[in-house]
Parts: structure tokens; C-alpha cells; sequence
């Protein structure tokens, strides 16, 4: 790969027809730059203070006041803070999502009548045994029904992200749903299982990871998703090893441990951290044989090779009829079993989760994404190893990924790091409705259009269009962390468009007053840097100021309050003022300071 | 089509959009080797990706060998259309599956020709790991820069309003660090919204203060600069298009779309691609995904989750390929996925990663009715338990990069490709004069 990568990327002058005064040549900073590293995204006037930081990258941007109250009480006690959710008083947020309404429509069908009701969330705090019976055939009702568990989900998850004050929770919430990937689109019982996987998720996001991964293990909806449920030693090639792969790939040890086919397990080799020795990397023959370990891991789903008197109802169960009861050599140091035959029910599949759990691949693979999330695309090897060096310390503590997450915040290059990465579609949407304060509008009955009134869905259909719909992220790879994947020109153009989009009575109708919190009686430039202030909470670029307080100011004097036109397009209109008022925040919001964390 | 040519050439990847004078009209982009444009100007190629590693050996199955009947006791398929491979290096019959009749149609016309034991000549079982091998062209390297696209792209340059683009969300891997290159979801949506007031015809105020606003250095500048380039130029063809700027593809197509079921989206994904190459934006290279292949589980070969995704993927194409009849002789469609599935099924009525697969092409310059490669057999296995690769598959897209798109240098377009993997089976029609590698 020597030849041409200079060439393409590195060196090539741009080439220009007459006429183009300007040539922006962006050189990455060597020839193994990747799309998606940490080249600038943008130039950056100013490095935002760490107040607006923290707000960007441990939430998904400040709410009007957030920013002082950070400085004020200093970032060291707002990590604290936000470290431990449940003495923040949310209550606000929790009523909101108790008030939220979501539409369920669908024609009607056999065996059920047409439906167009407004619903609370009734399903969020369900245990999973209690809608299990929505995932049964024999039961006629439509598959919105069915899927109505994943669908209120998706809606509480919004209204955390733009209302909760326990903001870093909620991101890493969405960190941890990445993670651990499951689309809960792509299946019945996986849609129903959501409600029970998302409290996985909450329950353990700043707890141990051993235990959570375990509980991921157990759960019907990964279960599902990967197929573990299906997991039956016996006849035929053999177990199904669609978990167990991902459990090492992109779980735990990470594809950059995968070693492929090695012949004898004896010489796969090893690493040493701390003074210990480990498995050098991950085999083919490891997969198969933690398909096996794991296998009789299954749901109480009703297959038809389950005992009669296991009940129907989504619950974890274990099979020993499909457990494979031979040694089992994982991660051998010798070439010898290291899981020896007939253990206790679930010995086999505790073990192999001991050893990945423990294994410093894993430490290192889940602290850069942590690190990723939080910094910057390629994050500085230096915080990755601090991170790191506290997971391994604290492996059985109960505040692992707390004491994790507390050394990247508060971290020099968290503080310092900034124009490195972007918003991804649902975290620009996301902050610019917590900058304007916005207020979304519950789903109604059909007033004149049948299809009015359906605002989450009006939502969620945009969303879909950025490829950003959040939990429906097919592979279990989870949505990508790096902007080279989000810079494309349908990605832009959906999130400049969505700030207008979602405000309109087709498009979500969220309630935006920017009117109503601007002052409209100051100067135009006044009124820019307000609204600068709001969604950046740093300074923009000069020129990019001046385009928007001139198109605040349109032919008027910048310096003084905004007038109406004489002629097109405000014909001396008052209401004129609104539009451009609307316009112009929307421009900020297009503009690339406001997409950047 | 009365738009006006309007050219903009491209220098590299990273001197792209200077926008500069603001106008696509005014840009030059220039291939690195600009003579290499000559053989194939008009050329189109659609990159179609099926994600998450389809079963090869149900798609074009080796029907009746007592290998595959014994290791797929329960998926083999049945009811195949039986093929003349033209190929003696078979040991059993070969069929496609019955839900890929619409395919097997072109097959017998000689529009369709396939690839079988080819593949990605790596280890790796990882979906991920085999994607990025493939994608950005370079087996056993997958943090290279660019995507193979890409580097092809830049090699014979890029004009026209959309030369390149994705027909989905977001780009692939192949055209990674390309910034010329599109993604869109549809032609008639692209556009911006916002309070009238400030943006319709005759007051574009809101598009102009953002166009002014995109300038400085970084990708999301660029690519923003880039997507403004594309709503004005979409948006002075629906100025002069108006009447027929939504899509209708030629009568009496099977398109499945609106109908639900497997293939809906794809079948979006290709109109507007055949939308794009009717308009005659100067598109060159197109990419569009088609996931759900990883059938771990449940696979139903015969009448279930698998022959669905068959039907959906045989119909698409077929319609796709008829709705661009009158663009055959430069069109030639790339069908693949990242590896084929295990020989033998697992206990959950599924197949695990494989590794031995098919590729298929269509075209009005492919030697088709034919399938190509040599057949390694399933008594002698990769690790034991896969299908074996015979074909590499940068041979397959190396001919129809050399051949097709008239672009011989392969070394570039596939660093690390020599002589002695390339091997050329003959799929397409053309002359690629000396390979350089």
C-alpha cells in the first residue's frame, strides 16, 4: 500500500478552472489519516469554555442556564453530580414521560377491529412476563400492537434526552444500547423484550461490567437478535455461534484481538498486563467452543423442544438438554481444555464470561469507545490507558464504569478537546430542542387529516431519513461513533432541514417560541449573539456572525431593532419579523459551530 | 434533457470543493491519469451489496451433490431451475433457487453471468473485518483511507452534477474518502426546507447566507459546501423539469415497491439510481445495500425467511435491469456480498459464517449465460467446513474496472494485487490494453 496513498491524499494541489478565487486544500495530517480521525472538522474561532464542553459531550447540550450553573458550581462537582443520577431530582422529566401521549393506528384485521387511540406508555415499567403474550400468533392483534412495548421506548428515550437532568445518564444509556446493539424493528418478541433490555441498560450503565454482562447474556432480547436462544448442542455442525462471535468481536475482546485460524491453541501466545499472563488474542476454535459453552442458554419462548412444563413468558432459562457437557478449551495457554466436562448448569457459560470480563482486550476495546464517545474520534492513547489501568483495578467493584467514565471527565484531554467531533443526526435534533426550550406536542385524534396528529411518527419518519433512528440499527455493530460516516450530503442536508421540520403541525409539531424568547426590541446584532449564545455557547466565526445578524437585519441598520421590509417579502408585515427571527436560528443551526461536541 | 453540460472536475480528494465562485459550473475536477478516461467515459457501474454474508450455496446451488444434501439435511434447496454452466470444472448439477426465476430470465438471455467459489481470499469469518477487506479494496488491510471506488474514481476523474453517489443514507466503505461522492435518498425530496418567506424563487436569502457561511477548512465544511453544490444544481433541473421530476420508471416493471415484504426499500434505493442515470447527471458509480442476509436462524431456504429475500432481491434487479434498457450497452450491475455461508447447517435451522461465495453480473457487455471460476468441490474444504475461493474477487472487479470502465490500473484501484492473482475469466467485453499494477 505504498504507492499511491500520498498521492490521493496527501500531496495532490487542487486543481481549479478559472474563475475559482479561492482553494481550500485540507491535507490530513499524514498519509495513515483516516476519514474519521482527528483532522478538524472545522476551523474553530475559539475553544468553547469546559462548561459548554461538558454540557456537549456528557449531554446533549445545555439548556438555557445550564451553562453558568456549570461554571458556577465548577466541571469536578457537575461530574460528580451527574455520576450519581439518582440524587438529581428528576421528577419533572418522569411526569413528562407519565403525560406522554403516543398515537397506535391501524386498520382492522382478522380477528380485530380498526384502531386509532392516543396511549399513555403503559408498557416502559412492564415485566417482561406480563406482554410476553403480545409476541403470540394465536393471538390475533395487529403488529403495531405487538411492537407497541419497542415503539413507547423509542418515545421515553426522547423526552430523557431533551428533558432529563440526569443527562450523562442518558448518554450513557445510549452508549451502552450501541454496545450492545440490538434493532428492535427486526422482531416481535425482540420489540416486546425492549422495555426489560432498556432497564439492562439503565441499571447498569455506571455499574459492574461482569454483571452486566451477564444480564445482556440472559436477556430475551439479545437472545433473539443473536440467536443464543437457538444455541443446541447435538446433531447437525453444531451450535449456533452468532453470539458468541459478537460477544468477542464486539462485546468484549474487539476485532483487533481476532487472530482467525490458528491450527494449535497452544501457540496462539500471549500478553502480560500488570504481571499477568493472558491469551494473546482470540481464535476460530475459541467461537466454536464458547458456542458450546454457552450453549442451552435459552429463553422460556414455547419451543416446541422445551419440557411442557416450562412456562411461555420471556424469562432467562436454562436447557441442559442442549448444553454441550465436553471440556471445552477457551482462551488455552497450553492447548489444554480450560472448561472442564460436565460442570453445574450455566458453570460453562459463567466461566467464559469470567475470563472475557477479565481479559485486558476487553478493558482496552470498551475504554476507547468510552474515551471515543466522550473526546474525540481517535482518542489520545494517554486517557485511554489511565481508563483503562482503573477498569482492570476495579473488576469486582460495584462502581466499575462509574470510576471509569469519572477519570475520562475529568481527564486533561476531556477539558481541553474540542472541534473533533460532530453531533450525531439525533444529538444535533436532540440539543438544538434543549437550546430552544422546546416542548414536544403529544399525539392527537385525527382532526381534519387522518394523518395529522401523529407527531412521534412524523418524527421518527425524519429520523429515518438521517439514518439515525435510534435503536434501529440493524448490525450488531450499533450506530457508528466517528463523523467520516455521518458527513455525507443526505446526512447534512437532513439535519439543516430538521430544525424547521419539527416544528411544523406535518413534521412533529414541537412547540418552538423563539419569538417569544428573543427580544425583539434590541439590535439585530444583539439578537444574533443571543441566539449564538444559546445553541453554540462559544464563539462562531467572524464572517458567518456577520452573514447572520445581516440577514437578521436584511436591508435595515444591524445596530438597530429589526424592521419589516417596504416591499418582497415582508410588504411591511410585522409577522414578517417572526419568519426572519425563525430563519435566521435555523441558519445558525446550519452553520458548522452548532454541530460540533 | 435540455440541462445544460455543466462540467466541475476534481483534483483529489481533499482539493474538492472550492467552492469558490460558488458555482458547480465553474469547477474543474482533473483524473490523475485523464487519458485513462478514454475507453470508458459512459461507462455506469452499480455496486449492489448484500449485507451480513449471504448463502452462496442456496442462491446457486450445487443441488444434487451428496455432499451438500447431507450436510443441509434440512435446508437444501429445492425445486431449483436447473443452469447450463457452460463449465466443466462442475461436479454436480447447479441450479438457481426457485425464487430467483427473474434472474435465471436474464441468465438464459446472456445478460447475467456469475462467479462461483470467488470470494475474499482471507481468514477472517468476522462480517466487519470481511466488509472493510472488500470495500476498501485491500485484503487483510482494513484501515485503508480510501474505498476501491474511490481510488478509481480518482484515477479517471469525476464530471457531471452527480458522478458518484450511494442510494441510501449514508456512504459505504467503497467510496469512503471520496467527497465528490453523494448519498441521497431520493432526487425530488433534495432540497431545503424552511419558512417560505426566506426561501422560494425569488427570495433565496436563508440558501444564500448559508452558501457564504460554508466556507473555511474540514470535512464538515466540505462536505457541507458539497451538499450545497447539489441542491442548487437539483434544484435548476426540477426548474427545468418540472413535469416529469418525480420517477416513473417504464411501464409493465415489477419494481415490488410499494408492495411490502423484502426488497422494499432496495427497490426505492434503485429507482432513484435509475432515476439519476436517466437524467443524464453524469453518474459513473453507484452503490446501494440490500441487508438481512445473516441467517443464523430460521433461514427457510425453500419458501421461508431466505426465499423471501431471493424474491425481493430477483425481482429489483430484473425490473432495474429492464427499467435501463436503453442504457445496456454502458451499464454493467456488480451483485455481492462479503463472504457465503458455512457448508453444513447448524442446529438452529440456520448457517454460520462461510467463506466460498458467488458474485453475479449483469450487463449489455457481459458474457453471460455462463458461470464462471473453477469448482473446488465440497469434498475438499477451507478449514474443513467452507466452500473454497478459486476466483479472488478483485479479478472479478479488476476486469470490469480494466475492460468497462476503461481504467488499467489495477495496482492503484487494488494495492497489493499482482499479476499472478489476476487472473481474468473473461466476464465482460473490452480491451484493457497493458494492466498496470
Amino acid at each position: 500500500m505504498s504507492v499511491s496513498r500520498r498521492r490521493f491524499l496527501g500531496t495532490s494541489a487542487a486543481v481549479t478552472a478559472a474563475g475559482a478565487a479561492v482553494v481550500t486544500v485540507t491535507q490530513p495530517k499524514s498519509s495513515t489519516a483516516q476519514v474519521g480521525g482527528n483532522a478538524p472538522q472545522i476551523q474553530v474561532a475559539a475553544t468553547p469554555s469546559p462548561a459548554v464542553i461538558a454540557l456537549n459531550r456528557m449531554g446533549y447540550g445545555p439548556r438555557p442556564g445550564d451553562v453558568e450553573r456549570v461554571r458556577t458550581m465548577g466541571l469536578k462537582a457537575y461530574v460528580d453530580e451527574q455520576l450519581n443520577p439518582d440524587a438529581i431530582n428528576d421528577g419533572d422529566c418522569q411526569s413528562r414521560v407519565q403525560n406522554a401521549r403516543l398515537k397506535i393506528r391501524y386498520d382492522s384485521g382478522e380477528g380485530y377491529p380498526a384502531k386509532d387511540e392516543i396511549r399513555k406508555l403503559n408498557h416502559l415499567d412492564k415485566d417482561i412476563t406480563d406482554i410476553w403474550y403480545l409476541r403470540d400468533w394465536k393471538r390475533s392483534m395487529n403488529y403495531r400492537e405487538r411492537i407497541r412495548p419497542f415503539d413507547e421506548v423509542r418515545v421515553a428515550t426522547w423526552i430523557r434526552a431533551v428533558h432529563s437532568k440526569r443527562q450523562l445518564k442518558e448518554v450513557m444509556v445510549e452508549f451502552w444500547h450501541n454496545h450492545f446493539n440490538v434493532d428492535g424493528s427486526s422482531d416481535a418478541s425482540i420489540a416486546v423484550a425492549f422495555p426489560a433490555y432498556n432497564r439492562i441498560m439503565r441499571r447498569h450503565c455506571f455499574g459492574n461490567f461482569r454483571a452486566f454482562l451477564e444480564d445482556v447474556a440472559k436477556s430475551a432480547a439479545m437472545m433473539y437478535y443473536l440467536d443464543n436462544r437457538s444455541n443446541r448442542a447435538g446433531d447437525g455442525e453444531g451450535g449456533n455461534e452468532n453470539y458468541a462471535r459478537e460477544l468477542l468481536e464486539l462485546h468484549t475482546f474487539g476485532a483487533e484481538n481476532y487472530l482467525g485460524f490458528v491450527d494449535n491453541p497452544a501457540n496462539v501466545g500471549t500478553i502480560t498486563y500488570n504481571g499477568k499472563q493472558y491469551v494473546k488474542g482470540y481464535i476460530e476454535n475459541d467461537i466454536f467452543e464458547i458456542a458450546n459453552c454457552l450453549s442451552g442458554w435459552t429463553v422460556a419462548d414455547g419451543h416446541w423442544r422445551l419440557p411442557d412444563e416450562v412456562a411461555n413468558n420471556g424469562e432467562f432459562y436454562y436447557f441442559d438438554e442442549w448444553h454441550a457437557t465436553g471440556a471445552k478449551t477457551v482462551f488455552s495457554l497450553n492447548g489444554e481444555p480450560t472448561i472442564p466436562a460436565d460442570q453445574p448448569p450455566l458453570k460453562d457459560g459463567r466461566d467464559v464470561l469470567d475470563m472475557v470480563a477479565a481479559h485486558p482486550h476487553t478493558a482496552r476495546t470498551i475504554c476507547t469507545k468510552l474515551c471515543r464517545r466522550f473526546i474525540a474520534d481517535n482518542p489520545p492513547e494517554s486517557v485511554i490507558d489511565a481508563a483503562v489501568d482503573v477498569w482492570m483495578n476495579n473488576l469486582n467493584s460495584d462502581e466499575q464504569i462509574k470510576k471509569v467514565v469519572r477519570k475520562i471527565l475529568l481527564s486533561e484531554e476531556f477539558r481541553t478537546t474540542w472541534g473533533a467531533k460532530i453531533k450525531r443526526p439525533f444529538e444535533a435534533i436532540v440539543s438544538y430542542l434543549r437550546s430552544t426550550e422546546a416542548e414536544f406536542e403529544n399525539d392527537h385524534p385525527e382532526r381534519e387529516n387522518p394523518d395529522n396528529g401523529n407527531n412521534w411518527g412524523s418524527i421518527m419518519w425524519r429520523m429515518r431519513d438521517t439514518g439515525h433512528k435510534i435503536f434501529e440499527w440493524a448490525p450488531p455493530t450499533g450506530f457508528p461513533d466517528v463523523a467520516g460516516y455521518w458527513m455525507s450530503t443526505n446526512g447534512l442536508l437532513q439535519r439543516w432541514n430538521i430544525p424547521y421540520v419539527i416544528a411544523q403541525p406535518w413534521g412533529g409539531d414541537a412547540q418552538i417560541d423563539l419569538i417569544g424568547a428573543t427580544d425583539m426590541q434590541s439590535s439585530c446584532a444583539d439578537i444574533v449573539d443571543f441566539w449564538i449564545n444559546r445553541l453554540c455557547g462559544y464563539e462562531i466565526d467572524a464572517g458567518r456572525r456577520e452573514e447572520l445578524i445581516a440577514f437578521m437585519a436584511q436591508e435595515g441598520d444591524p445596530a438597530q431593532a429589526p424592521q419589516p421590509n417596504d416591499g418582497a417579502p415582508d410588504w411591511k408585515n410585522p409577522e414578517a419579523l417572526e419568519d426572519r427571527l425563525n430563519s435566521m436560528v435555523q441558519l445558525l443551526a446550519m452553520y458548522p459551530e452548532f454541530h460540533m461536541r | 434533457m435540455s440541462l445544460s453540460r455543466r462540467k466541475f472536475l476534481v483534483g483529489c480528494s481533499t482539493a474538492v470543493a472550492a467552492m469558490s465562485g460558488g458555482r458547480i459550473g465553474q469547477m474543474v475536477f482533473a483524473g490523475e491519469r485523464s487519458q485513462a478516461q478514454l475507453a470508458g467515459t459512459d461507462e455506469i457501474l452499480v455496486v449492489l451489496f448484500c449485507r451480513g454474508g449471504w448463502d452462496a450455496l442456496s442462491l446457486v446451488s450445487p443441488f444434487d451433490d451428496a455432499i451438500y444434501n447431507e450436510k443441509r439435511s434440512s435446508l437444501a434447496l429445492e425445486n431449483p431451475i436447473t443452469l447450463d454452466p457452460s463449465n466443466n470444472s462442475f461436479t454436480s448439477s447447479i441450479g438457481l433457487h426457485p425464487q430467483a426465476a427473474p434472474l435465471a430470465e436474464l441468465y438464459q438471455q446472456n445478460s447475467l453471468a456469475i462467479v462461483h467459489a470467488c470470494g475474499l481470499n482471507n481468514d477472517t469469518r468476522s462480517h466487519f473485518e470481511a466488509m472493510d477487506y472488500i470495500e476498501r479494496g485491500t485484503p487483510g488491510n482494513k484501515n485503508t483511507a480510501s474505498g476501491w471506488l474511490t481510488r478509481h474514481l480518482q484515477l479517471v476523474g469525476e464530471e457531471g452534477i452527480i458522478p458518484s453517489m450511494s442510494s441510501g443514507a449514508a456512504i459505504p466503505a467503497s467510496l469512503l474518502a471520496n467527497p465528490n461522492a453523494l448519498s441521497l435518498k431520493s432526487l425530488d425530496s433534495y432540497g431545503l426546507s424552511s419558512s417560505w418567506r426566506y426561501n422560494h424563487d425569488d427570495n433565496q436569502a436563508l440558501f444564500e447566507a448559508l452558501k457564504r457561511g460554508y466556507t473555511g477548512d474540514g470535512a464538515f465544511a466540505s462536505t457541507g459546501r458539497r451538499t450545497i453544490e447539489t441542491i442548487e444544481s437539483l434544484q435548476e433541473l426540477k426548474n427545468q423539469n418540472e413535469d416529469d421530476f418525480d420517477y416513473t420508471p417504464k411501464p409493465n416493471l415489477k419494481y415490488p415497491y410499494p408492495s411490502d415484504g423484502a426488497g422494499r426499500d432496495l427497490s426505492g434505493a434503485l429507482q432513484t439510481i435509475a432515476h439519476t442515470i436517466k437524467l443524464d447527471l453524469g453518474l459513473r458509480v453507484a452503490t446501494v445495500d440490500f441487508g438481512g442476509w445473516d441467517t443464523h436462524e430460521g433461514q427457510g431456504t425453500n419458501g421461508g425467511y431466505f426465499a423471501g429475500l431471493v424474491d425481493g432481491l430477483s425481482r429489483n434487479l430484473h425490473a432495474f435491469y429492464n427499467d435501463l434498457s436503453d442504457y445496456w450497452d454502458r451499464l454493467t450491475v456488480v451483485v455481492m456480498s462479503e463472504f457465503g455461508r458455512r457448508l453444513g447447517e447448524n442446529t438452529s435451522g440456520g448457517t454460520d459464517h462461510g467463506h466460498g461465495n458467488i458474485m453475479l453480473t449483469f450487463g449489455g457487455n457481459v458474457n453471460g449465460g455462463k458461470i464462471y471460476g473453477a469448482w473446488p468441490g465440497l469434498e475438499d474444504l477451507d478449514q474443513d467446513q467452507d466452500l473454497k475461493i478459486t476466483t479472488d474477487f478483485r479479478t472479478i472487479l479488476g476486469e470490469v474496472v480494466s475492460k468497462r470502465l476503461g481504467n488499467p490500473e489495477l495496482g492503484k484501484v487494488f494495492p497489493g494485487l499482482t499479476q499472478e492473482t489476476y487472473q481474468p475469466l473473461g466476464l465482460v467485453k473490452g480491451n484493457p490494453g497493458t494492466i498496470i499494477f
